[in-house]
């Protein structure tokens, strides 16, 4: 990639009009400078090529990242920690107990007003591998992988209800209209593959997460660095299929008609956003091909399928562990799963921290150990950061409404829980911070969401506080006025 | 150090005379702005403003060493240091610049972590403006707008418009000439999509063409503005600031009914309401004396703020959070200041204290609503349909009482027995003889010599409610407390409620004692009126009577033994129950009281959210908030405005209905401006202001202020009118100019910002698809209403806590309404729509910016609505032109283009229409599927292949980018 090459993407993206301003107020440093060189002088170079390159073309970020895509595995509902990595003996022993009025008194919980009764887990824990990681019985396949994980048990949020949590883990903020992390790194990093979208979402379970689209929108970014979501059934991606009774000569027929006319229309108006039209409709003619192509697991040897618990049709997280692979492997910048079904509040019985969460961490351990195994054997594990989390933890005691039942359940946690990260540019088997004995507050090193975002930019290659975008008078960064990048969890 | 040359003598007496303007009066509108390099509001404030502001700005909570460089007095404060930062007309001495010209890390400005150092040319700058004096002048966009000297030279007479004389001055200016005209043709397509949102019809713009009246076009716009159209088109662009959808937002997002405010929207700008008189209605229509129901549905332009109802969360949290949203929701519509930084910290940049934010918010923080998840307070009212049905059950009820004045019933004949017969009992029945009330008894005892006999008996009643069987007056217990002897019956609240006993068999009763329910006297006041009645084996009448009075707490009745010891009276209430719907429940009296419980129910069945204000005595206090932190509370604020601008009215408690006077009054210096510029925006592609969101002192400035101060004057001036304001735009020679540029402008002037050509961009989304439905005649002309549910794919996806988020299309014509009447569901907005960058509404959106990307090509290409569209399209050519295609491509390029189709085109088109119907005569499975799914089955003799073929053919006209952009 050639620093001509992005001029000219400037140059000629209609983007070029509504960032210009972005880019010149920028700052001087990184992205800033190389389109203040070109876009200050306002050069429009029509008429050279007939492919415009489109604003997803790989960017260098502030300097060389270790990871170069993410794949983010997020627990919808936020998991029971305490029941799967955070092991609290102490909490144990005192189970039943009264929970400390100073834990309780003068906070806000969502489903629990009256003095609640401590929980200790009713799993089995044990360390694994040499790093000699916590795991609890519920996980049995991830804690072959103790040493490649990389465990923060010092995560805290203020938000406790899960739209918002969801919105400051993603955006920075919990109220609507800031752009996700995916689209702030493909804004910094473009995409690897220019056939396929940069920033792609994928959801089990049936049901959107609580923040909805605003999880993966782009905010005031321009709406080509939003998640776009891709689907098992249907057309992957959106009107991704030529319309009934069109096959694919007839399509290139008229795709060919419509290119003709504009290119005459080009040079009657000469309009360079005619010229970015004709591109993107060749692009958009390559994507009907490659995105059903990508998406398609059916090419997978059924030794892969099994690993993942995948099977085509489905709209598994298995399934969409084993995409999220092949979406990195074809350059894809920024994968972002949802599953659908963490909120252990003990409701029901699928959602009690016992067998409930057993059988709900099946296809979960499945999955991500099945992803961590198979990105390592294709050599695409050092440069994939894997992140997997929910937007807050849970209470070490029982969720007041379902306290007198015989299902046990947790309440939404934000003031300590655990995450792990694993591949591109994290120490395996490395657990950092640590919360209380009763894990009510963190202990030691604390990390705040903006810092584990701080973090992830580092990872890839971004100064946070200088990955920026002008908007409605100053500069926004993901980070808002906050984050600091947690070093030690650096390899 | 070098010397510094003094600058040239005329600069300096202009400044001086500057100096002395502002001291003698300093309100914003004695501010001069200084011409050249050394203008501070278009140079240096931004210089200091984006490089020392956040440091040495208004913000006290962030500013270091005392220093503020935002005001003249603070850069020339003598500093803790004992320096001046600025000495005026003495760089040399003044310390900012050796700071900014020092290499020295730790005394260098602005310091390494804060940047990089200025550049020799702001230095530069830096240095002539302090020695000219260093002046201070208000922020161009904070001094009211006057309206321009007019340019009077045009030798080439293009224009004698005020408006084009400005532009052609610029031009002039940069050696550039103005484009051509465009062509009529082009101009109506232009014209009628900027206006209205849909194409022309080609036969008016044909008529308009051969019109050889000089005010033909003039005749053509005003045709246009005064179409029902130009609301849509224009509310769907007010709909993105108001942030207006058809759901409450956040996780939940549960449907929300406000679409009555979306069609006040349209009428109002329909019938050109004045934009001030739009501004107030909107902002406290509730709070005018006596507001009618339109300023009522008006307010609810600030209830579209979300509703959070997922279980556990704050209402108060959100109830705040909804107000953050108005106070800068409010502030960027109508001044386009963006007060979101103010809510955490004073802003660092815009005069705009954290207490004065506060204050704003104080005044938007006196309403009812509370993040309820009825959405409380809403105004209720009839729907059309509704108003149909009651209109129809009043027509019943006024023919049945009619009927029944003209023909009343006939007497009825009492039933009669030998005279010494003994009456002989079946039934007791004990009815209300009042209306919307509640039948309770204790106990009703029926004595046939010593015995009881009810008690073997079987009891029921007109309904049961709060657990208040029948059975329980024949229970044997006489305690009337419901509560507490829990043996009282209890009927639903309705029209004369009863309560029966079957004895089983007839018997001779001598005494019937009835138990009223007794908790309170007002309870046991209930039983008044009353009858009871006694009926044989055939529910005849053997007996009734009338009783005035509740019993306290029993009543005693003696019955007579035989036919004849009956009274008058108890025969006159035998009379009143057999003419009495009870007795008839098939006739008219009976159906009468029916239709009348009917049409009380055909209630109020839409609720629109609006504001209201709390009363005196429940209004809030409110208090800074720390850190943006509602739970942190600082110092409590009274309300007020922000003191940068105009002045607030003198009023010791200012409210909603101050702040919408405020922001239309006279000496705002904003309000005029941010409109007239967005409308601008909104024809020219890019504003005259290009961030028009923000016109503060980090936005872009105006790329041609007294052109804006033209329009925004204009505006203000001539009673506030849009449609006028929109006429003079489009009646411009510099709108009417054709798009085409050349190599030589796109160079000097890429963005069109000095105007040398007409506009050209992308269409909006409503647009796109409203012009597709409009050429294949398929666009529905239905307005107002409940939003509607076009096609779309069904994704399969729940909302977290809510619904699917999938929907069953819309019936009929409701299938191709106007983009605008599309539901618009935050977490699941429209996909073709958002595609082409409509926004999920979830907070207000100032302008979208435009893209062009591959997913909005496979939209257009493959949408079923699109294909359903290109088939209407193919149908509607082919049909009028009797199977000539060459006629039928005309057709085509003059329905969606307004243009003869060029002779290399009509090439293009008719090779791929050949090869088309080869390829499509091969496969005629394809054809049908291309010609008839999803808009339906051809004519039995209609050739497939070839209305395929013409599918595919009107496609292509769909997609180009010609048919997508304004011409």
């Amino acid at each position: 990639m050639t620093e001509k090459r992005i001029q000219n993407q400037f140059d000629r993206h209609p983007l070029a009009m509504a960032t210009r301003r972005q880019f010149l107020q920028s700052g001087t440093l990184g992205l800033g400078s190389l389109a203040l060189a070109d876009l200050g002088l306002g050069r429009a170079s029509a008429g050279e090529t007939k492919e415009a390159p489109g604003p997803l073309v790989p960017k260098t970020p502030h300097f060389p990242g270790k990871a170069k895509n993410v794949i983010y595995l997020h627990m919808a509902g936020s998991p029971p920690h305490l029941d799967l990595f955070d092991y609290k003996p102490t909490l144990e022993s005192r189970t039943g107990e009264d929970c400390p009025a100073e834990f309780y008194e003068g906070k806000q919980f969502a489903f629990t007003s009256n003095r609640p009764t401590l929980l200790g887990t009713p799993h089995k824990f044990q360390q694994h591998g040499e790093s000699g990681a916590w795991f609890s019985d519920a996980v049995p396949m991830l804690s072959e992988h103790a040493d490649d994980l990389c465990f923060v048990k010092s995560m805290y949020t203020e938000q406790f209800n899960h739209a918002p949590a969801q919105m400051l883990l993603y955006t920075g903020s919990p109220r609507m209209g800031r752009p996700s992390i995916g689209s702030w790194v493909t804004y910094g990093l473009g995409s690897e593959n220019q056939d396929l979208p940069g920033f792609v979402v994928l959801i089990s379970g049936g049901t959107n997460p609580s923040a909805g689209k605003s999880a993966w929108g782009s905010g005031f970014l321009p709406s080509i660095f939003q998640g776009v979501q891709c689907r098992s059934k249907g057309d992957p991606v959106l009107y991704a299929s030529d319309p009934a009774g069109m096959d694919r000569s007839m399509r290139r027929l008229s795709l060919d008609a419509i290119q003709s006319l504009n290119q005459l229309q080009y040079e009657k108006m000469k309009h360079p956003e005619t010229q970015t039209r004709i591109s993107q409709y060749e692009l958009a003619y390559r994507m009907q091909m490659s995105v059903p192509e990508v998406m398609d697991i059916t090419r997978e040897s059924q030794q892969t399928l099994e690993m993942y618990g995948a099977k085509p049709g489905d709209a598994s997280f298995g399934n969409n562990c084993l995409l999220a692979r092949r979406l990195v492997e074809q350059g894809v910048r920024y994968v972002q799963l949802f599953d659908w079904g963490w909120d252990f509040h003990g409701t029901n019985p699928g959602e009690d921290i016992r067998d409930g969460l057993t059988k709900r961490c099946q296809p979960m351990d499945r999955g991500v150990s099945a992803l961590i195994k198979d990105l390592k054997e294709r050599g695409l594990f050092e440069d994939t950061l894997i992140v997997w989390s929910g937007e807050f933890g849970r209470t070490p005691f029982r969720e007041g409404r379902t306290s007198k039942g015989e299902i046990l359940g947790r309440d939404h946690y934000p003031d300590c829980y655990t995450l792990f990260m694993a591949g591109g540019g994290v120490k395996g088997g490395v657990t950092y911070g640590s919360g209380d004995e009763l894990g009510f507050s963190v202990a030691e090193n604390p990390v705040h969401v903006h810092d584990l975002q701080a973090t992830m930019m580092h990872l890839l290659g971004f100064d946070h506080e200088k990955l920026t975008y002008f908007f409605q008078g100053r500069d926004f960064r993901l980070t808002d006025v906050h984050g600091r990048v947690v070093n030690e969890l650096l390899a | 150090m070098p010397k510094t040359s003094p600058p040239p003598r005329p600069q300096l007496e202009r400044m001086s005379i500057a100096i002395a303007f502002m001291l003698v009066c300093m309100s914003p509108i004695g501010a001069v702005a200084l011409e050249g390099d050394l203008d501070f509001s278009g140079r240096i404030r931004p210089l200091l403003a984006s490089r020392c502001f956040n440091c040495h700005g208004p913000d006290p909570e962030t500013r270091e060493a005392g220093l503020r460089l935002d005001t003249q007095t603070g850069a020339l404060a003598l500093l803790e240091s004992g320096d001046h930062a600025i000495i005026a007309g003495n760089s040399k001495e003044s310390e900012i610049l050796h700071r900014v010209q020092s290499r020295e890390t730790g005394y260098r400005m602005p310091p390494e972590d804060a940047g990089e150092p200025l550049s020799e040319e702001e230095i530069s700058l830096l240095r002539a403006w302090i020695d000219a004096g260093a002046v201070y002048d208000t922020h161009w966009s904070f001094v009211p707008p006057k309206r321009p000297a007019i340019p009077t030279e045009d030798p080439q007479q293009w224009s004698t418009k005020s408006l084009d004389r400005l532009v052609l001055e610029s031009l002039h200016k940069a050696e550039l000439a103005p484009n051509p005209r465009a062509k009529l043709a082009t101009l109506a397509r232009r014209i009628s999509l900027d206006l209205i949102g849909i194409p022309p019809n080609p036969d008016r713009v044909q008529e308009l063409v051969s019109d050889p009246r000089p005010d033909a076009l003039q005749r053509y716009v005003d045709e246009i503005l005064a179409s029902p159209a130009f609301g849509e088109r224009w509310a769907a662009v007010w709909l993105d600031l108001a942030r207006y959808a058809d759901s409450q937002g956040y996780a939940q997002d549960s449907p929300r009914t406000i679409w009555r405010y979306r069609d006040w929207v349209i009428e109002a700008l329909n019938s050109d309401m004045p934009f001030d008189e739009f501004t107030v209605q909107q902002i406290a229509g509730d709070m005018l004396n006596d507001p009618t129901e339109n300023q009522l549905i008006a307010t609810a332009f600030h209830r579209n703020t979300m509703t959070n109802s997922e279980g556990g969360t704050d209402d108060e949290e959100f109830r705040v959070a909804a107000v953050v949203d108005r106070v800068n929701t409010t502030m960027q519509v109508w001044m386009g200041m963006t007060m979101g930084c103010a809510q955490c910290h004073t802003h660092k940049y815009d005069p705009i204290t954290q207490e004065e934010y506060y204050r704003f918010f104080a005044i938007l923080n006196q309403t009812e609503d509370r993040d309820h998840p009825q959405e409380i307070p809403v105004y209720s009212s009839f729907s059309n349909r509704r108003l149909q049905e009651r209109q129809q059950a009043q027509q019943q009820i006024k023919a049945l009482e009619q009927k029944l004045a003209a023909d009343p019933m006939p007497m009825p004949e009492i039933p009669t027995r030998p005279a010494d017969e003994k009456l002989l009992s079946r039934y007791i029945r004990i009815q209300l003889l009042a209306n919307q009330t509640f039948l309770s008894l204790a106990e009703v005892q029926a004595f046939a010599g010593d015995a009881n006999v009810a008690l073997k008996g079987k009891a029921n009643q007109s309904t049961t409610a709060y657990e208040g069987p029948a059975s329980l007056a024949i229970d044997g217990n006489t305690n009337g407390h419901y509560s507490e002897a829990k043996s009282t019956t209890h009927t639903d609240r309705e029209n004369n409620p009863w309560w029966e006993v079957d004895l089983g068999s007839e018997h001779a009763i001598d005494r019937i004692m009835i138990w009223n329910r007794n908790d309170t006297p007002d309870i046991g006041a209930r039983l008044k009126p009353f009858r009871v009645l006694l009926l044989d084996n055939e529910r005849q009448p053997l007996w009734a009577g009338r009783f005035e009075e509740a019993p306290k707490p029993s009543l005693a009745i003696s019955l007579p033994a035989t036919w004849s010891e009956r009274t008058d009276a108890s025969l006159k209430e035998i009379e009143a129950y057999l003419l009495s719907p009870d007795a008839n429940p098939s006739g008219d009296a009976q159906r009468l009281a029916q239709l009348q419980e009917k049409f009380k129910n055909l209630r109020e069945d839409i609720t629109t959210p609006i504001m209201r204000q709390l009363p005196e005595e429940k209004q809030r206090d409110t208090f800074i908030h720390l850190r943006g932190n509602f739970r942190t509370r600082g110092d409590a604020v009274s309300p007020g405005l922000p003191s940068a601008f105009h002045d607030a009215p003198k009023t010791t408690a200012l409210n909603r209905l101050d702040l919408a006077k405020w922001l239309v009054a006279p000496g705002n210096p904003l309000t005029a401006r941010v409109i007239a510029n967005r409308f601008w925006e909104n024809l020219f592609g890019v504003g005259i202001v290009e961030t028009s969101e923000d016109f503060g002192t980090q936005g872009s400035g105006p790329s041609n202020q007294r052109l804006l101060d033209l329009i925004a004057s204009d505006f203000s001036n001539r009673e506030w009118g849009v449609k006028s304001l929109l006429r003079d735009m489009v009646l411009s020679a510099t709108y009417q100019q054709s798009s085409h540029v050349t190599q030589a402008k796109l160079e000097q002037d890429p963005y069109n910002q000095l105007l040398g050509r007409g506009p050209r961009f992308r269409l909006s989304a409503e647009t796109i698809r409203d012009q597709a439905l409009a050429t294949a005649g398929l666009l529905s002309q239905k307005m107002h209403g409940p939003s509607v549910k076009p096609p779309r794919p069904n994704l399969g996806i729940r909302a977290a806590f809510g619904g699917s988020t999938d929907w069953q299309p819309s019936p009929g014509q409701d299938r191709f309404r106007r983009g605008l009447y599309t539901s618009w569901r935050r977490t699941a907005p429209y996909p073709s729509m958002t595609t082409f960058d409509a926004t999920s509404r979830e907070v207000c959106t100032i302008r979208r910016i435009r893209t062009n990307t591959p997913l909005q090509a496979l939209v257009t290409l493959n949408d079923p609505v699109f294909i359903e569209a290109s088939q209407g399209l193919a149908r509607k050519v082919l049909r009028d032109s009797d199977g000539d295609e060459n006629t039928a491509l005309r057709k085509l390029f003059w329905l969606v283009l307004s243009r003869e189709p060029e002779g290399n085109e009509v090439t293009v088109l008719m090779n791929t229409l050949a090869e088309a119907k080869d390829a499509l005569s091969a496969s005629p499975e394809d054809a049908r599927q291309l010609a008839e799914t999803p808009l339906g089955p051809l004519n039995a003799e209609a050739d497939q292949t070839q209305y395929a073929a013409w599918t595919v053919l009107a496609n292509v006209v769909l997609n180009l980018d010609e048919t997508l952009s304004r011409p």
